[in-house]
């Protein structure tokens, strides 16, 4: 027995908002409050003794740091550009779009994991000092939302497309709230990159 | 949104693309300057980043046209952020006005490289912590 789900294409009345958008909003939330509190911390420690923080940071490899920025940026300009694709119900440069943002998260990895390799054979673990305990959990964190978005955004670049030839318009919600959930990864790398590896 | 709203949206996202990567570079060029004072260096890197914040949520995630349902779900979640932020430095200011160390292992156990893991480890094997 098929069971359709309601206001999976159309807006409820109360809300304004499609049912899976008002739940990756109230996700988006949840996960604010989880990063807020790692960056409440981060700020209670370094008040508390900044001179770990201080020396942590100069070991820091900025310029790959600054190349990661980059790539999220791009990833990002890439992803909401494949929803538009999907406005303007042109397949094909769906597939390229979300293409370049899957090559931008791998890469994001790749550089990620260069950069925890060098610390971690250099003995610079998470148990060293307050500074690499956050480095690592903060960033870590952040890495393994990264993950998960490619899990998500793969599922919808490859075998979630199918569903464009049966619910166009239900697809194209789901690359919407998937975007989303992407573009908040990225915010709160904006907010990583300064805290952690410049000020 | 409207095919032609969307034609239009085009320009704005790689505008805002642009700008993201001149604000990024920006912000590791302001490190550079010495501003003598942490908490104008803070300041000017995370307003940098708050504007960087800005753009994605409003263009990238739609912010600047969404519903009123998502201001009050945001809103409110600015106000719990904001709680929460605000109570482990009310919890360090009281530490502190009584005299009372609120973190002692961070101070104690500082090594002259910033790390602090051998003395860490020989107090846990006392039961200290």
């Amino acid at each position: 027995m098929d069971i359709e789900i309601p206001y999976n294409v159309d807006e409820r009345e109360d809300t304004g908002l499609y049912n899976s958008k008002l739940g990756i909003w109230l996700f988006l939330a949840s996960e604010i409050m989880l990063f807020g509190a790692l960056f409440s911390s981060y700020i209670i420690l370094r008040l508390n003794d900044p001179l770990p923080f201080l020396q942590g940071q100069a070991k820091l490899n900025v310029p790959l740091a600054t190349l990661n920025t980059a790539i999220l940026i791009l990833s990002s300009v890439t992803f909401v550009m494949s929803w538009v694709s999907l406005k303007l119900k042109d397949i094909s440069k769906f597939r390229i779009y979300m293409g370049i943002t899957m090559l931008c998260s791998f890469l994001f990895l790749v550089i990620k994991y260069f950069e925890y390799e060098s610390k971690l054979s250099n003995g610079y673990t998470p148990a060293y000092n307050n500074f690499y305990a956050v480095y690592f959990v903060v960033t870590g964190l952040h890495a393994i939302h990264i993950i998960g978005g490619i899990i998500v955004n793969g599922y919808l670049w490859l075998p979630g497309l199918k569903m464009w030839d049966t619910e166009p318009e239900r697809f194209t919600n789901r690359i919407e709230v998937a975007g989303l959930y992407w573009h908040f990864v990225d915010l709160v790398w904006i907010f990583v990159f300064p805290s952690i590896y410049l000020l | 949104m409207s095919e032609h709203n969307i034609e239009s949206h085009i320009k704005v996202y790689w505008n805002v693309f642009y700008a993201l990567l001149a604000f990024t570079a920006l912000t590791v060029g302001v490190t550079y300057i010495e501003f003598n004072s942490v908490f104008w260096t803070f300041f000017v890197g995370l307003s940098i980043a708050c504007i960087k914040g800005y753009l994605v949520a409003a263009y990238f995630m739609h912010l600047n046209d969404e519903t009123k349902t998502i201001y009050y779900l945001l809103g409110m979640t600015i106000f719990f952020l904001a709680v929460m932020m605000r109570m482990p430095l009310q919890w360090k200011n009281s530490a502190e006005s009584s005299g009372e160390n609120y973190l002692p292992y961070a101070i104690e156990d500082k090594a002259t490289d910033g790390g602090y893991v051998e003395k860490t480890k020989s107090k846990n094997k006392k039961g200290d912590y």
